[in-house]
């Protein structure tokens, strides 16, 4: 039995454990903590909705933030205007994020690899800028504060209120999360992974690569617009920093320090930078720096994530002992330059 | 009459100015074996990736059984039956063997939705995954990053996944690249097996893989056609043997043969 | 229209310091397709030790070398380190140079506080002059001279030097120029340390315009960006033109509606890549 299968095995276990854990911690934890896991919550929805694009389908997006503020500013303005009830509210925030997605999509999809990245990050900002400067429906940099926090009536008066959306969060996000791990395990998901390996090769078995990406780019903007709801429900108020290319940025190192193209590590990378921010920046002022630190030691000695450890262990420890399990790879086929170069025009068309 | 299986008709192909492909027509019959040889830089992958749909032909139509495929992205055309092998074998290293074997079985069931249940619940995909494995001996190697693999290998996962495909017309790009000289016999065996109502349009250097299994061959020079015609009348063609043959035959094989 | 001869001086000069920042991740981005989040970075640090430099020995011409072999010290400590491991890899490229400019913004700010900090230009271009009957600051005109006589030096070096041609073959395509023997990856390691010299360059020389406080990294970061898009990965006369049109769309703009200068440049980039992915002198990628 290898261990891939050991730890299938124990898979059910584990999140059961979990979820328990989740379930028990409002009543472990003080208020503080707790809000810190209610955020912590919401960020993995985020990252595990930008790992969609990053990891499974290899598409580096740096304007994520687009959607968690897309959701964001939708409950605040169902919220200010028309007193939306939070489950109708978020609903139509995940629309919202979803239509972004459909109508941007056709355009940020034509490119590629860092072109990609950058017309994402472009498009955000010009988001970034419609918010900033349509005062009179956004609030401007002012925001929309003043947004009620929704709580789970069956719960009312039983536990805090903190504890009671901490509760609302976890249903929210835990479907989320199980709709997600049932996304990319299914032939789609897989079909994703082909994208991020080689498109072409999987448009060479017929599969309709363009339609595929525009669909994950539009589940991505989904789940994200629904972590932004949640998140202005959480802080009560929406801003222009919450569509920041910054929190963009952020939202990819927490899925590259857990582990891009992994279920588990965007939750461990969210965990991680979450707490270094709230944790160390309580006893040091320099926690920008350490976090820093952090993302080159990531890229530097983990750059599949800190998810992989095991196996990076694993591998070295291999490598100490010169096991060879399998014949090294011959070197690959002969190509003169002439070749080369009308394979690589041909890639570029 | 049959409906050919391949028909070229009047292609050419400019890439940034240059013309790669110029004015090419050849048919191809239902179960035929075609070889495509040329020196370096005659168009012969070009033209596999036109008639693949992975590039757009600048001038003339492309049809696959009779079917007008010429507009068609090269996903649409693997319903027609098409599928391409590439120089460097098209497998997705980051994935184990099984996974490539599954992504080829799973084509089709991935529903833009993204609906279709988890692919390791799936038992009939499964069962048909190891089937598949196991025809193609690669179940010792089923759970292995193909990346892991060697060439050999490799190669053999990327036909054994186009072959769940079940291809009718299959375009080969120098598979035996890459291959050492004493695995081409066997190499050269595995081709002949290939089921006798599949078509194949085959490029290749080694003119022992050329001339121990095509039925009729077709020369390009300068991206267009010098020669059309069976093994033997195009060893007697003189202008192949001054513009190609002679000197590849001498440089390729001579140590093998 | 309030495009007069001010406007046109100050948008320029910015340009200059746009060109400066931009020309080399842009080079180092056709190059390599290296994303390097840490340009701005290396103009805040040639700006803060400029200005330390300047406030100590008095010295502007000093301050200007000190900080660009700062930027330059700080940008091949980051290329030999690390750059060369990450070779299209896009995300950890991301994730590296974000690192270092989470790093450098905090070691600055620990250093020289959270106050921007501004320079004096040095006596000789302190004051106004009159131009076309306009009067502009002598600074910035002196800033417009400088950016385009390195502009055109830049120009030279990569257009009509055979080391250039290495450099342009190469953003066409690498693997050709190694297949040619010439070793692609010290050509990299000298386009990006001239880049990260003329960034720290630029981060002295706009002290006196920009200022220099925690986040001014980020905005010339954002600027960069969107020159290097808009002119097209790896050219140039790209960088040059952007450059310019960047630097006067956001001075016009900002001219009767400040708030949305900013933004004008970035609807500038997205309609641009939206019609031209390649970028406006960019080939197709």
């Amino acid at each position: 039995m290898n261990a891939k299968s050991i730890s299938a095995q124990w898979r059910p276990a584990a999140i059961l454990g979990l979820l328990v854990l989740l379930l028990i911690a409002p009543f472990v934890l003080p208020t503080y903590p707790l809000s810190v896991l209610t955020e912590i919550l919401i960020f993995t929805l985020f990252a595990m909705s930008l790992n969609i694009l990053l990891g499974y389908a290899g598409l580096p997006s740096l304007g994520h933030s687009a959607f968690f503020g897309t959701g964001g500013y939708a409950v605040g303005l169902l919220a200010k205007y028309l007193g939306t009830p939070a489950p109708l509210a978020l609903l139509i925030a995940v629309v919202a994020g979803i239509a972004l997605a459909l109508i941007t999509g056709p355009f940020v999809l034509r490119t590629h690899g860092a072109y990609f990245l950058i017309l994402t990050l472009s498009l955000t900002q010009v988001l970034f800028g419609i918010v900033w400067l349509w005062r009179r429906v956004t609030g401007g940099d002012d925001g929309l504060p003043g947004i009620p926090t929704p709580k789970l009536p069956f719960l009312l008066g039983r536990v805090s209120d903190t504890a009671n959306f901490y509760y609302l969060t976890l249903i929210v996000v835990g479907i989320a999360i199980a709709t997600i791990a049932w996304v990319v395990r299914s032939p789609f998901g897989l079909a994703l992974v082909g994208i991020r390996e080689n498109e072409r090769y999987l448009e060479g078995l017929g599969y309709p690569t363009w339609t595929l990406k525009y669909v994950a780019y539009a589940l991505a903007g989904g789940y994200g617009a629904l972590a932004g709801g949640l998140f202005a429900y959480f802080k009560g108020f929406v801003g222009p920093g919450q569509i920041s290319w910054l929190l963009a940025g952020e939202g990819m190192v927490m899925v590259i320090l857990g582990g891009a193209g992994t279920f588990w590590g965007p939750a461990i990378g969210t965990i991680l930078v979450l707490l270094l921010r709230y944790e160390v920046s309580a006893f040091t002022q320099r926690w920008v720096m350490i976090l820093g630190i952090v993302f080159i030691l990531t890229v530097l000695l983990l750059p599949q994530g800190i998810v992989r450890l095991p196996n990076r262990i694993r591998e070295i420890r291999a490598q100490l002992r010169r096991e060879a399990p399998l014949p090294r790879p011959t070197a690959p086929a002969h190509h003169t330059p002439s070749e080369r170069a009308v394979e690589r025009v041909i890639e570029r068309s | 009459m049959a409906v050919p299986a391949l028909q070229l008709e009047h292609v050419s192909k400019v890439i940034g100015g240059l013309t790669i492909l110029e004015d090419i027509s050849l048919t191809v019959q239902p179960g035929e074996r075609r070889a495509i040889i040329g020196p370096n830089g005659a168009g012969k992958t070009t033209l596999l990736n036109v008639i693949a749909g992975f590039l757009p032909a600048t001038r003339g139509r492309v049809l696959v059984f009779g079917r007008d495929v010429t507009k068609l992205p090269a996903h649409r055309r693997v319903d027609v039956g098409l599928l391409k092998t590439n120089q460097q074998p098209a497998v997705f290293h980051e994935l184990t063997t099984r996974q490539n074997i599954l992504i080829a079985l799973l084509r089709g069931r991935h529903s833009p939705l993204g609906l279709g249940g988890l692919v390791e619940r799936d038992r009939e995909i499964q069962r048909l995954a190891e089937q598949v494995l196991e025809e193609w001996g690669l179940l010792d190697v089923s759970d292995v990053e193909v990346r892991h693999l060697p060439h050999g290998y490799q190669r053999r996962v990327e036909l054994a996944a186009r072959f769940a495909l079940r291809p009718k017309l299959l375009l080969l790009d120098e598979p035996a690249a890459g291959l050492a000289v004493d695995e081409i016999p066997a190499f050269i065996e595995r081709l002949k097996q290939l089921p006798r109502d599949m078509t194949v349009v085959l490029v290749e250097h080694s003119m022992r893989v050329v001339f121990s299994f095509a039925d009729r061959i077709t020369v390009l020079h300068h991206g267009a056609v010098l020669a059309d015609g069976t093994p033997d009348e195009i060893q007697q063609n003189e202008d192949v043997q001054a513009a190609y043959l002679a000197g590849a035959m001498r440089g390729r094989d001579a140590g093998a043969a | 229209m309030p495009v007069n001869t001010a406007s046109l001086v100050i948008g320029l000069s910015y340009a200059s310091l746009l060109f400066l920042v931009s020309v080399g991740l842009s080079v180092v981005f056709g190059l390599m397709r290296f994303v390097n989040l840490a340009t701005g970075s290396l103009y805040l640090i040639g700006g803060y030790i400029g200005w330390s430099v300047a406030r100590s020995t008095g010295n502007f011409f000093l301050a200007l070398i000190a900080g660009a072999l700062a930027a330059l010290v700080v940008g091949v400590l980051i290329e030999r380190g690390f750059l060369q491991r990450l070779h299209r890899k896009e995300l950890l490229q991301v994730c590296l140079t974000l690192g270092v400019a989470y790093i450098v913004q905090d070691v600055t700010r620990w250093i020289w506080g959270g106050d921007p900090l501004r320079l004096r230009p040095p006596e000789l271009l302190r004051g106004s002059m009159e131009l076309f009957g306009s009067v502009v600051p002598i600074y910035r005109v002196a800033l417009i001279g400088i950016g385009a006589l390195l502009a055109v030096l830049v120009w030279y070096l990569l257009e009509r030097t055979k080391w250039g041609a290495y450099v342009r073959a190469g953003v066409d395509d690498l693997e050709m120029v190694q297949c040619l023997g010439i070793n692609a990856r010290r050509v990299f390691a000298i386009v990006f340390s001239l880049g990260a010299l003329l960034c720290g360059l630029g981060g002295a020389l706009g002290t006196p315009v920009t200022g220099v406080a925690p986040g001014t990294d980020i905005q010339l970061q954002l600027m960069a960006l969107i020159v290097v898009v808009l002119g097209g990965l790896g050219s140039v006369t790209g960088a040059i033109v952007a450059s310019i049109v960047v630097a006067l769309v956001d001075t016009i703009v900002r001219t009767f509606w400040p708030e949305a200068s900013f933004f004008a440049v970035w609807a500038l980039a997205a309609l641009v890549l939206i019609v031209r992915p390649q970028g406006l002198l960019g080939r197709a990628a």
